[in-house]
């Protein structure tokens, strides 16, 4: 690519013009028309051309224009554009704010942009006010979280720094991770999740894996990312709409732009959140009597009379008031959070700059975790004569985390794992004299000791830059062709250390005691694109049409690496020290290659139509030259601007329909027929593995038709968006079971069969009160989608594409005229396919949001987010170990049921059918309904009134804000569990949770301070 | 605003067409296939073809290793086959489905449950012997001579049928696919315990014939545990005893008799002589014993002996040394209604793990004399229960009732203390046909005779009629 850099060079350099003097000054204050404040970075230009600028802190504008300049377009995220005629004099301009904007931009290709009120599909656009504008999420991805119509958002684990999983309408692919493509300012960043080991067999063996497992409990990378330097999110949930990104884009992609100078007085604003998190909820552990523990324990002599002994130690713990809630002494911390912000923002016409520096700490409400999160970042924009404009986008990030053991669990080591299994009358603190802790006799481990003596840390470098450059080639009246080049890349470097010293108690028990591991995980991605845009014009003007064609090359390289010792002396966490060493490499690359050739039609904004196509070949397919296409074509119609519309209500009518195809690429190694290492009597051998390769996988594909209507009534007061969609997934890649009987257990990836989501989304967004007063908007969305198997392929068993998981905590299947992430689970029975009971769905019945915003009295400004997600079952086995464990709030309550040898003895909640079942475990137990309502953002902030501000700080300081806010403040549910909202599974491709002990999820409430310079 | 030139707006042109036609030459658009870079491939035959005197070597030594896949991981066959038996309990903190479903709570084993991997180790040991005969096949004379080619078909005849035993005896009647060298399109079930003996001895059989064949060396190393036994005409006899077994349990005593003669039984000898796996948890790619437990330990999967071992033992043969099989826990684990107080004794890390030996050859002697004939020969079976009772319990020889039904008895005791934990208890009463008589801990508990097939299975025969 470097003769391409320099050619770019030099054709800059050779196109450098003149820029023409202008000879009028116009200057003015642009205003919120409900609280009266100026309104700073407020986009001013003369109508038709690019001479203008921006506002400055108080609203304020100056610039100059041609004589014949007759009108100003003045423009604000957030607001409702207005054409001003010019006036002499200085001009007030008031923007009325709105919720919907119709006539922001929304990227209709991989380089053109198109009006939302031109589109044809429904694109969720999330500003920054919107997306941080409340509260304060500390990553991007929850903080969309009820926000989007259409995407189901859950969460891995409460600690800090999350991990979270976003699923867009339904189902889009069952292999691996699922997650949408993640794109920041046209750079393919990664959202990897990648294991630190912390849940393989050396840890807490979590899971079966040795190296890096899905339950590690990891973050996603896009939680580097600083959700306050993003100025939009647009996410387009649908191979409709996400075609043009081909090959990758079947789970959906998300769109980030982050915020950039504008030209006008330099800005200075800093922020201050502080706050803390708080468990959401305790589940609450009951206390034991001597009758429970006769329950609990017998008298033997196999057992040393245990009943007596643990009577004997309750007896002593209340003597010595020595009986605890060790619940509430390791989930009951408040975590202290807070979060410091500097941007600088500013500029020229030609030059405009926006630098942020901000700093992140969260701690968990368990002591010793926490998230952190430094980052960097500058956006420059420069304008070279009239031909060039080029961008850059730099972003450093330096992010850790603190994670310590929860969740699922099989060595003894999970924090949570432990918990529900200790009375509270057993001593498990620190001897003070010696500072050793005491082994706890129920459990494999002492928590309490975990907490303090474990490590599962890791720290991320990341940086991210994007670049792009469009030549002007062509600029006239009617024409105009550019040529916009891209390019970015992504590094993230991240090293984790995880470490069970060598005199744990569980330690002390393994053959080799002591644990540590120390990962290297570097991934690497790359993409550039050149594009070539045609505007032209037909039938008068009548007829705007866009042409494009381009070229898209995207890298990743992954390299990970891990040491690992066990078998420790006690020292620092270094496995040179180890007994037993491992070591362990993995590189994992692909290339993809794109060409998209694309035509939009605009007629007089009443039709507008586009039709594109994509190629794509990717090396991770059988054949790397093989080009793949995916096509798309949409429709809009706006009614309501059509000559013969006369209902003036009606101000918007719009009928749409939208139809596109994407792909999913087949996972690393798709081809690969692999040996396996096995040693044996001081000789190294390998196996074959249990996964063949396929030598003719191609990519799954999706299609999506979506229609719609979007109303707009009395000058959009009330707006309403409707969508339909049914989105096709075919030869959806999964691994094939092959009989495991022959030892080779699946083809790793292969076509299985297909499957369809359809689903609704509404939107409602009504403006109920606009007085000078008072202001209130209000969102309502719903959605909904529904899933179902369609076909299996020829040979391929109905298999199980969540959590491979038993048949008493329940399984889901994919078979035909199924839905994949249903839940069946014992009681046997010979009436369904698997021959187990089905059981409920664990996608939801419907979600509905309830987004409210109010300003008050000028300078109050209040919102609340309410969500509801009607059902959606996940299987919880939280509440099994607390009953196995005598420990779970109604243990001792009458279960009801009776023995039939002898129906007069009360049988315990804990001791009852509910663990033991009639007969056995039962999958009624374990699958729960975890639907539930949350009021999930809630806010108030108060900007200081300028006369009272200026009358303290003259004008020097140009805007206070102040705040309070809260995030998950209260959820109504029934569900028995710390969080509904879990999946400590990793991301489960299905959607379908799993909560074993999950870490609790957190309210969080802040105060926030804003000041602007 | 038209200030723009001719001549710069061609240049312009033809610069972005050069850019353009630039970003779809060179490297942009190029493509190469990307060869595993982690690990080394068979072909898509599922062989390594013309395979180097190392790659054979490798090959050999991960068919041996795989022996041990189905004592390992989540499903380990003597912890299943002890639970079946009632030798032991898995106490495990992390999964009550060990110590609940396996024990009959459910009434049904689960066919979906974790501990079914253990046919998926013992499948893996087949198919790898499998790969390394195929591999073999197409090596050259040179790499491998003839008779050593008959010696890796011998050996890997062998391990087969080994692999394959341990699944039946887990399948019983739900049988097993006899032939699964087509990965693709293996065989149907053969659902008769009786019938995949006759298979698997057959297997044996054939293994012995090209071992006879295979020189005098193997064109392989074989590791340590196999001393004695690694040279074809060694390895044979280790042959010929799995075929004592296997024709025990066919109840054709004439055959386990002459196979126990070509084998290495020895009455006057060691009793702990015969191959093992042997294991090294600090090599690379290699485990400890995976039945290894610390003393006393806490840990999450702890297995401790069922609660009537040691009763019995002190009732049955009172001052009997293999009482030092097991060691009592100062603290007793509680779990499900079950008390573990006694913690296995059998193992380190570092421990071999015996296939067979000859200790289980004398008690073969034993049975053959007491079934083979229409009367038992006491004599001959109260002279190899006594090698065992004298040798291996220290204890006084047998003085007891010499009718079939008594000596039976005595043998089920014997195979049972002798044999702890070690995969027998549970398939020998199943000969006898005295489940009924194995203890249950709880009214809920039950006594499985076979494991389910596993989901997949079923899964797989539907879609693959």
């Amino acid at each position: 690519m470097k003769h391409l850099l320099l050619a770019l060079l030099l054709l800059v350099a050779g196109l450098f013009q003149q820029v023409k003097a202008q000879d009028r000054t116009i200057s003015g204050r642009v205003t919120d028309r409900s609280s009266g404040e100026g309104l700073p970075g407020v986009t001013v230009l003369v109508k038709g051309t690019q001479v203008g600028g921006a506002t400055n802190a108080d609203g304020t504008f100056s610039l100059s224009a041609p004589a014949a300049a007759t009108t100003l377009r003045v423009s604000s995220v957030g607001y409702t554009a207005v054409d001003q005629p010019i006036t002499s004099g200085v001009m007030t301009i008031s923007l009325l704010s709105d919720v919907k904007q119709l006539n922001e931009v929304v990227v209709s290709g991989l380089a053109t942009n198109v009006k939302r009120s031109n589109l044809a599909n429904s694109i969720a656009t999330i500003s920054a006010k919107e997306l941080t504008g409340s509260t304060r999420q500390v990553t991007i991805d929850a903080a969309l979280n009820g926000k989007i119509a259409g995407a189901n958002i859950s969460s891995n684990s409460g600690a800090p720094g999350g991990g979270v999983s976003v699923q867009l309408r339904g189902i889009s692919t069952i292999t691996g991770e699922s997650q949408p493509l993640y794109v920041v300012d046209g750079v393919y960043v990664s959202n990897d999740q990648v294991g630190n080991g912390a849940g393989s067999s050396a840890f807490s063996g979590a899971s079966g894996g040795t190296t890096r497992t899905s339950q590690d409990g990891g973050v996603n990378r896009i939680s580097d990312l600083n959700p306050n330097d993003i100025e939009s999110i647009e996410v387009l949930k649908g191979p409709s709409a996400a075609a043009i990104y081909g090959t990758r884009a079947n789970a959906g992609v998300i769109l980030i732009r982050t915020k950039r100078g504008v030209a006008g007085q330099t800005r200075v604003s800093l922020t201050q959140d502080v706050g803390y998190a708080a468990a959401s909820r305790l589940i609450g552990v009951e206390g034991w009597t001597p009758d429970k523990i006769d329950y609990f324990y017998t008298d033997t002599n196999a057992n040393n009379n245990r009943a007596s002994r643990e009577k004997a130690a309750l007896a002593a713990a209340q003597a010595n008031g020595k009986v605890y809630d060790y619940e509430k002494e390791i989930y009951g911390n408040k975590g202290l959070l807070t979060s410091t912000g500097v941007t600088v923002s500013g500029g020229v016409e030609k030059t405009r700059f926006y630098v942020s520096a901000s700093t992140t700490k969260e701690n968990g409400i368990v002591k010793g975790t926490d998230f952190n999160r430094n980052s960097i970042r500058a956006n420059l924009d420069q304008k070279v004569g009239k031909v060039l404009d080029l961008s850059i986008s730099s972003n450093y990030i330096n992010s850790g985390n603190r994670r310590g053991y929860f969740g699922n669990d099989n060595n003894g080591i999970s924090v949570s794992y432990n918990l529900p299994y200790i009375p509270n009358y057993a001593e498990l603190h620190k001897d003070p004299v010696t500072g050793l802790f005491p082994n706890s006799p129920y459990t494999p481990e002492n928590p309490l000791a975990v907490l303090e003596r474990s490590i599962n840390e890791e720290s991320t470098n990341r940086f991210v830059q994007a670049a792009t450059a469009t030549v002007h080639i062509i600029e006239s009246d009617n024409t105009s062709l550019r040529f916009a080049a891209q390019g970015g890349l992504d590094y993230a470097g991240t090293n984790a250390t995880v470490f069970l010293p060598s005199d744990l108690q569980s330690q002390r028990d393994q053959q080799n005691p002591g644990a540590i591991r120390l990962s290297r995980n570097n991934t690497f991605n790359t993409n550039m694109q050149g594009f070539l845009i045609y505007d032209w014009k037909l039938l008068d003007g009548n007829l705007n049409l866009t042409s494009q064609v381009g070229a898209v090359r995207l890298s990743n390289l992954s390299r990970l690496s891990f040491s690992q010792g066990v078998g420790l002396v006690p020292g620092p966490p270094t496995p040179e020290v180890a007994a037993i060493q491992t070591q362990n490499s993995f590189q994992r690359s692909s290339i993809d290659v794109g060409y998209v050739a694309q035509q939009e039609f605009n007629f007089r904004d009443q039709i507008i139509a586009t039709a594109g196509i994509r190629f794509d070949k990717t090396s991770l397919n059988a054949d790397v030259n093989k080009l793949y296409a995916f096509p798309k074509a949409s429709l809009a119609v706006n009614i309501a601007k059509f000559g013969f519309w006369s209902v003036d209500q009606v101000n918007q009518l719009k009928l749409r329909a939208a139809y596109g195809e994407t792909g999913g690429v087949p996972g690393f190694g798709a081809t690969f027929f692999p040996l396996v290492g096995l040693a044996t009597g001081g000789r190294n051998g390998y196996i074959q593995g249990t996964t063949v390769g396929n030598l003719s996988i191609a990519p799954e594909t999706a299609s999506e038709l979506e229609t719609g209507l979007d109303v707009g009534l009395f000058q959009n007061k009330i707006l309403l968006e409707a969508s339909v969609y049914e989105k096709k997934v075919k030869n959806l890649i999964n691994t094939r079971a092959l009989a495991p009987g022959t030892g080779v257990n699946s083809i790793g990836f292969f076509p299985v069969g297909d499957l369809r989501n359809r689903g609704i989304e509404l939107g409602l967004t009504v403006t109920p009160v606009t007085s000078s007063n008072f202001v209130w908007n209000s969102t309502t969305q719903f959605w909904l989608n529904r899933t179902v198997v369609t076909r299996v392929a020829e040979k391929v068993p109905d298999f199980n594409p969540g959590s491979s998981f038993g048949s008493v905590f329940g399984r889901t299947l994919f078979s035909l005229d199924e839905s994949p992430s249903r839940w069946y689970a014992t009681p046997r029975t010979k009436e369904t396919k698997l021959g187990l009971t089905r059981y409920e769905e664990a996608q939801p019945t419907f979600t509905m949001s309830f987004l409210n915003s109010f300003t008050i009295l000028k300078n109050f400004q209040a919102s609340f987010l309410l969500v509801w997600k009607k059902d959606g079952y996940v299987s919880n086995l939280s509440r099994e170990l607390a009953d196995e464990g005598g420990t779970s709030p109604d243990w001792s309550g009458d279960s009801g049921y009776r023995d039939p040898a002898d129906p007069n003895t009360v049988v315990p909640n804990g001791l009852g059918p509910r663990l033991y079942g009639t007969p056995g475990n039962n999958g009624r137990y374990f699958i729960q309904n975890a639907g539930f309502v949350r009021l999930r953002e809630v806010s108030l902030y108060y900007t200081l009134p300028a006369a009272i501000r200026t009358s303290v700080f003259k004008d020097y300081v140009a805007n206070i804000r102040v705040g309070v806010s809260g995030n998950n403040v209260y959820t109504w549910t029934k569900y028995v569990g710390y969080d509904p909202e879990v999946s400590n599974f990793g991301n489960v491709a299905n959607g379908a949770g799993v909560d074993v002990t999950a870490y609790p999820s957190s309210r969080r409430l802040f105060f926030h301070l804003g000041i602007d310079f | 605003m038209r200030t723009f030139n001719f001549i710069g707006q061609r240049a312009r042109l033809l610069g972005a067409a050069a850019l353009l036609l630039g970003t779809g030459a060179c490297s942009f658009d190029n493509i190469d296939p990307v060869p595993d870079p982690n690990a080394a491939n068979v072909n898509p035959d599922n062989i390594i073809l013309n395979p180097s005197p190392g790659q054979i070597s490798a090959l050999a030594t991960g068919v041996e290793a795989s022996l041990r896949l189905g004592h390992s991981g989540r499903g380990q066959y003597n912890q299943l086959t002890g639970t079946f038996g009632r030798e032991i309990y898995i106490l495990a903190l992390n999964d009550n489905r060990y110590y609940t479903e396996l024990l009959g709570t459910n009434k049904d084993l689960d066919p979906a449950g974790p501990y079914n991997d253990v046919y998926n180790g013992f499948s893996q040991a087949r198919h790898a012997a499998i790969v390394f005969r195929g591999s073999a096949e197409t090596a050259s004379d040179v790499v491998l001579p003839a008779a050593q080619k008959q010696g890796v078909r011998g050996y890997t005849h062998t391990v087969e049928a080994l692999a394959m035993l341990h699944l039946a005896n887990l399948q019983y009647d739900n049988g097993i696919r006899l032939d699964i060298s087509n990965i693709y399109k293996p065989s149907k079930f053969t659902a008769d315990y009786k019938a995949v003996l006759d298979a698997i001895n057959a297997l044996l059989t054939q293994g012995a014939t090209e071992l006879a064949a295979g020189g005098s060396g193997f064109g392989f190393p074989l590791p340590s545990g196999y001393s004695g036994f690694d040279t074809p005409a060694d390895y044979l006899k280790f042959n010929r005893a799995l075929a004592a077994r296997v024709n025990l349990y066919r109840k054709d005593y004439p055959a386990a008799q002459a196979a126990l003669a070509a084998s290495f039984y020895d009455p006057a000898g060691s009793l702990t002589v015969g191959p093992k796996i042997v294991f090294n948890a600090g090599a690379a790619n290699d485990i400890g014993n995976p039945y290894a437990q610390n003393l006393n330990s806490n840990i999450s999967t702890l297995i401790t002996a069922q609660k009537d071992f040691v009763a019995d033992l002190d009732r049955l043969y009172p001052g009997d040394a293999r009482r030092n099989k097991v060691s009592p826990r100062l603290e007793p684990r509680t779990l499900g209604g079950l008390t573990g107080s006694f913690d296995p004794n059998l193992f380190t890390q570092g421990s071999p793990l015996d296939i067979i030996r000859n200790e289980e050859l004398i008690l073969i002697a034993a049975e053959i004399a007491i079934e083979k004939g229409a009367a038992p020969d006491v004599a001959a079976a109260v002279a190899s229960l006594d090698v065992i009772r004298t040798k291996a319990g220290k204890i006084q020889p047998y003085a007891g009732p010499t009718t079939k039904a008594d000596l039976e008895d005595e043998l089920l005791n014997q195979r049972r203390f002798s044999l702890f934990y070690e995969g027998h208890r549970w398939v020998d009463m199943r000969r006898f046909g005295r489940l009924d008589q194995l203890p249950l801990d709880l009214k809920t508990h039950k006594i499985f005779d076979r494991m389910e097939r596993p989901i997949a299975e079923v899964q797989y025969d539907k879609a693959n009629p």
